[in-house]
């Protein structure tokens, strides 16, 4: 079973090909870091999953093609953190995670003690229920980050795709994303998170898939993927490997030796 | 909550002071009636001085009052949401130039002297035919930066081809009616027009009003909005043809009344918690309140010099909008 499954996807953006024949299922339980450079295409491979970008091949979201479904089924099966967290309007921390509830209320009908309850969880799944009555656009980067992923938490959606939702946090509330959508995954959801943090993917997803130039180079466990071989022939860096509590550390150290980039061009 | 106490409050007050401002602008005018003899005079059968004044003229000029400004509000409102943009103004898709273009045509061939409906008409025409272009131009894929930018071209080309008439304007006096009836008034409207009006509003309001929900999804941009099961193709249509439906048949019976649905929306937005859903209902009913107030004002401050409603919105509302302008730049520095 599998709650997204890609096959041969491939798209453009003004006319630049950028995502080149791509294919991956993600099965309930995973947590999966979609890492790769700057460029690679992981943002757009994510807007292509939400239909944000036009793209071919087929793209099944739970069972059903991501072609047919209507906008708001789509909503109730995938939730999406998008890379800008730009908010236009000073709204109160509680009224923007409400909005993750806007799929579920049928038409005209105000929020139900069911909803409340969603918005309140995952606020404090996130640490910002102490946030609550401040305005969205007074909130530090880092706090309008963790509001944003409480957003899209109170969405309750079977799948998650977050594009750099990490960024910009600190260690604690870093790690404190990650173990969340990891209890998330344990329930049974999927998460595909992309980041550039190789460190944390390494630590804390389930399965890595690396991008290079639009096309998946690696995919597999952590340990299959983050290789000293694909650091250096994709990001072009030399890193430290160690291992703390059976779990895999890794940490650039520096730009890797000339020959190894001209491989690259 | 505190946050919906405060809108709950704002949406009570501002009902108040439309229901207030309506019936003072039945009140007053140069006849002078006093206010049992207005009210009797308003629902009786009669014929007579008083029951034509009132029935004839003030009413339509009421109740213009009230529909033109919820207008705008509700309209600068929705575009503000859907641009994201607190500058945004129901002027800038190119229908308040375009419906003014319709009607000064309408003057230009004489049309409309033969003809008196002949003037909300050509300019509810030429509105129809602008936000079919600006539609057009936006394309399906909807790009909003497109839209704005069609907007612009098609209100330059509309207030071209209005001073193209007034350039060619053989006749001195249909330059100056031209010029007058641009400059946006209440005067002398009848129950026709509110009845020509009526049903674009209406049509026009349904479309806005609807667009509640997802207006508060693009506070957080439009991929978010799409992610949250917002259809954008669905509201743009919807804020496009309800902007142009509602604010095409104002200008065609008021001319333009600049600065309301810019000012209004920009005002209130703090008494909303910044929620764009909240700010239509609320900026509609400012709207009306300013409107009517403005209409009240020009009869007030020079009842013999036929002061025009668009020259007072604008003199009053742009030194307020510096002024909120500049009380904003404060509160960021």
């Amino acid at each position: 079973m599998t709650l997204l499954s890609v096959s041969h996807l491939s798209a453009a953006l003004g006319g630049r090909p950028v995502l080149h024949d791509i294919s991956f299922d993600v099965g309930p339980g995973e947590l999966v870091g979609l890492i790769g450079p700057n460029g690679a295409g992981k943002s757009t491979l994510l807007r292509a999953l939400m239909g944000l970008t036009p793209a071919s091949g087929a793209i099944v979201l739970d069972g059903e093609d991501g072609g047919d479904l209507t906008a708001t089924r789509r909503a109730l099966k995938v939730a999406y953190m998008a890379q800008s967290r730009d908010v236009a309007w000073a709204m109160p921390v509680e009224a923007l995670v409400a909005l993750g509830r806007l799929p579920h209320l049928p038409r005209l009908s105000p929020m139900r003690a069911a909803d409340r309850a969603a918005v309140d969880a995952a606020m404090r799944l996130m640490d910002v229920e102490a946030h609550r009555d401040r305005q969205a656009t007074a909130l530090s980067g880092g706090e309008l980050a963790r509001v944003l992923a409480a957003r899209a938490l109170a969405q309750e959606t079977p799948l998650l795709l977050a594009d750099e939702p990490a960024a910009g946090l600190d260690p604690s509330h870093q790690i404190g994303l990650m173990q969340v959508f990891h209890s998330l995954a344990q329930e049974g959801r999927s998460v595909v998170v992309s980041t550039h943090d190789l460190g944390l993917a390494a630590r804390s997803c389930t399965r890595l898939i690396l991008l290079d130039r639009g096309r998946v180079v690696a995919d597999g466990t952590p340990e299959a993927v983050v290789t000293a071989n694909n650091l250096k022939s994709v990001y072009g860096v030399e890193a430290y490997f160690g291992e703390v509590e059976g779990r895999m550390v890794v940490l650039p150290l520096g730009l890797s030796t000339p020959s190894s980039k001209e491989h690259r061009a | 909550m505190n946050d919906a106490r405060r809108y709950q409050m704002a949406l009570a007050a501002l009902t108040l002071a439309t229901l207030i401002l309506f019936c003072l602008s039945l009140l007053v005018g140069p006849a002078g009636i006093g206010f049992i003899d207005s009210v009797s005079a308003l629902f009786s059968e009669r014929r007579d001085a008083i029951a034509l004044i009132m029935q004839e003229i003030r009413l339509p000029r009421a109740l213009l009052g009230l529909m033109v400004g919820a207008t705008l509000g509700l309209s600068g409102a929705v575009l503000q949401g859907y641009l994201r943009n607190p500058l945004a103004e129901p002027a800038l898709i190119g229908v308040s130039a375009s419906a003014s273009l319709g009607a000064v045509l309408a003057i230009y061939t004489w049309l409309s002297a033969v003809f008196p409906p002949a003037l909300p008409l050509a300019a509810l025409a030429a509105s129809v035919v602008a936000v079919l272009i600006v539609q057009a131009m936006a394309g399906r894929r909807g790009s909003v930066l497109t839209l704005i930018l069609a907007g612009v071209a098609v209100s330059s080309f509309a207030g071209a081809m209005t001073s193209l008439a007034l350039n060619l304007s053989s006749n001195p006096f249909a330059a100056l009616e031209i010029m007058f009836w641009m400059l946006g008034s209440l005067t002398d409207r009848s129950m026709t027009h509110v009845w020509l009006a009526l049903p674009f509003m209406l049509a026009g309001w349904a479309a806005l009003l609807t667009l509640g929900r997802a207006l508060d999804a693009l506070t957080l941009g439009g991929d978010t909005a799409a992610s949250l099961g917002v259809d954008m193709r669905r509201v743009q249509f919807l804020a496009v043809f309800g902007t142009a439906a509602s604010v095409g048949a104002a200008t065609a019976v008021t001319g333009a009344i600049g600065f309301v649905g810019l000012v209004v929306p920009h005002l209130l937005r703090p008494l909303t918690g910044g929620q764009p859903s909240r700010l239509l209902p609320t900026s509609a009913l400012g709207g009306a309140s300013v409107v009517l107030a403005a209409d009240i004002l020009v009869r007030i401050v020079a009842p013999e010099r036929d002061l025009k409603l668009g020259v007072l919105t604008a003199i009053v509302g742009a030194p307020f909008f510096l002024w909120l302008v500049w009380r904003e730049r404060r509160k960021v520095a």
